[in-house]
């Protein structure tokens, strides 16, 4: 509704240009500096051979072809890892998702308390990923941890379990953590959509004997769409390269059962001290969230144009 | 109002049951952290009492006396505030050319912007290994600010942007006409009705730099230079963790979040809906 007054305000000869040109001119460096020269530079990296465990035999730095590429996809545990991020991602935005629509239609209610709820309720997302993570190893710690005192209290175990040591426990109590933290980021968007509705379109469908279930149906859902997919995809990016929480947990463990793509890279990168493969697991990252956000891209657009 | 009661009463019960039950689960792993952090070190290890029943400070002292916490958490602080200044500066000013001219190439920019907020850090992070090193900026300051401007100036620069294109611009108009340079205008009148906007960037600056974990790990290796939560690992022992200082740890490192979050997140609904639906 601004667009048309910032239009007309906008108008072009009677406004000198360059002091404009000169405003954006340290951001736009600094971008060109920071993201995208380290971008190709690191695309050109994916070519490369670079093992820093051998820099002094002669193919080191040179053009490595598709070799880097054909390593990791002929490596195990990479196979594995992408099996690992695609049931990650599904797990985690499917609970995300379905907790925070809750909160966030809950929250939206008149409550009696509700900014107390509300404020309390964003505490996870405030909370720093790497504290998060060391708090819940505390909880899930098998001699000291909360979780199997109280389990083993109430008679749900006999004796207590190591969660985060255990294959068939670890992805899940990580994934957990995960989805704790990132349900309010989630929520906060769809309750700020929410607030965008009017009573009135609520009122006059109780009028005409819409359930509750049917208003979200058929009112709710279908305006707070575009918004609400915009913070899928937003929620999603964080997701996919939910490092800390993993690496700080298990470090993609036990036997590489909670390894993601992103952990993958790391290690390759950081650990084996293979900067070549790391950057080419990166990018086959990269490439997966590039098609996301072309996705988004569509839906933040929509028929307005980017200017919007 | 009141055309049948009991349906409403029984909705709204199970409104605050499910608002009850969220905050419970999302305020209990910290509730159990201090209590943790209070309790003398037998009652945590042997830990069938929840209550700690001699409170003891110990913890909070070792932690604050006895480690290089402090030296951490004013690390942290320091690097915080620099790279929140720094794209807090960049960033208004950009989008103020963006929304605010006609300029050339905009729509590229801000087109650019976007796809740089899909970058998973991991893909820069190993090319900016070689260019640091290249550079001599291992284990300096001023590279990890670099790299953290990196992620906190695009997205910086694409929420303003959404936040300025929805000002009332009239109001700079008529501060214009009143004699007030551009300057003055924007700093004087604009800013106040930014606010929101304004604050939440800011803050999302703030906790992505301070919640960083992976470049402070990689980038810097002396000791005394670490960031607060690469530090934390310090309390964590390779075979046994002295689980009540890494509480007392925790909470502490906290305080300052909560803080800037309390005095931030009034602002949070309307200042991150402009970004998220304008987008």
């Amino acid at each position: 509704m601004t667009r048309a007054s910032s239009r007309k305000t906008a108008q072009p000869g009677r406004r000198r240009n360059w002091p404009g040109y000169l405003m954006i001119a340290p951001a736009v460096i600094a971008v060109l500096a920071l993201n995208i020269y380290p971008l190709f530079r690191g695309i050109a990296l994916s070519f490369t051979h670079y093992n820093l465990v051998r820099p002094n035999t002669p193919i080191f730095n040179t053009f490595a072809g598709l070799s880097n590429y054909t390593k990791i996809f002929s490596d195990a545990k990479f196979l594995q890892s992408i099996g690992n991020t695609v049931k990650w991602t599904a797990v985690n935005l499917a609970a995300q998702l379905v907790f925070a629509m809750l909160l966030a239609l809950v929250l939206n209610k008149r409550l009696r308390g509700r900014s107390f709820f509300r404020t309390m309720s964003l505490v996870p997302w405030a909370v720093p990923h790497s504290i998060a993570a060391m708090t819940f190893t505390f909880l899930f710690n098998a001699n000291v941890g909360i979780i199997n005192i109280l389990a083993v209290k109430l008679g749900l175990l006999s004796e207590p379990v190591s969660w985060l040591g255990n294959t068939q426990s670890a992805f899940w109590c990580v994934a957990f953590v995960a989805i704790w933290k990132g349900i309010p980021f989630q929520m906060i968007f769809i309750l700020a959509a929410l607030q965008a509705i009017s009573s009135e379109i609520y009122e006059s469908a109780e009028v005409d004997g819409a359930n509750q279930w049917q208003q979200f149906w058929r009112i709710t859902l279908p305006i707070i769409k575009e918004p609400l997919a915009i913070a899928t995809i937003l929620n999603l990016i964080g997701i996919v390269s939910c490092f800390n929480t993993i690496w700080l947990m298990t470090e993609g463990g036990p036997l590489y059962s909670s390894e993601i793509i992103y952990t993958y890279a790391y290690r390759q990168g950081f650990i084996v001290h293979d900067l070549g493969t790391a950057s080419a697991a990166s990018m086959v990252l990269f490439v997966i969230m590039m098609l996301i956000s072309t996705v988004y891209l569509r839906l933040a657009r929509g028929d307005r144009g980017v200017s919007a | 109002m009141k055309v049948k009661p009991s349906r409403h009463d029984r909705a709204s019960f199970i409104a605050y049951a499910f608002a009850i039950i969220m905050v419970v689960v999302a305020l209990s792993p910290f509730i159990y952290v201090v209590l943790t952090a209070l309790k003398q070190p037998e009652q945590i290890y042997n830990p069938s009492e929840i209550i700690p029943t001699h409170v003891t400070l110990e913890n909070f002292k070792g932690v604050l006396f006895h480690s290089r916490f402090l030296r951490y958490f004013a690390n942290s602080i320091f690097i915080t505030l620099v790279t929140m200044l720094i794209s807090m500066v960049l960033a208004v000013l950009a989008a103020y050319g963006l929304t605010r001219y006609r300029l050339f190439g905009a729509d590229t920019i801000k087109l650019t912007v976007l796809m740089t907020r899909m970058f998973p850090g991991i893909l820069l992070c190993l090319p900016f290994y070689i260019i640091m090193k290249h550079l001599g900026l291992i284990d300096s300051y001023v590279g990890l600010v670099a790299m953290y401007i990196s992620f906190t100036l695009p997205f910086a620069i694409w929420n303003l942007c959404a936040t300025f294109s929805q000002l009332p611009w009239e109001l700079e108009e008529a501060a214009l006409i009143d004699g007030c340079t551009r300057f003055s205008a924007f700093f004087r009148v604009m800013i106040h009705v930014a606010k929101p906007g304004l604050m939440v960037t800011a803050l999302f600056s703030f906790m992505n730099t301070w919640d960083e974990y992976m470049f402070a790990m990689v980038f810097i290796n002396t000791t005394v230079k670490k960031t607060l939560q690469v530090g934390m690992k310090d309390f964590i022992g390779q075979y046994s963790t002295d689980w009540g200082l890494l509480m007392a740890a925790v909470t502490l490192s906290l305080i300052p979040v909560f803080i800037f979050f309390a005095v931030v997140q009034k602002h949070l609904v309307i200042g991150l809906s402009a970004g998220a639906v304008k987008g």
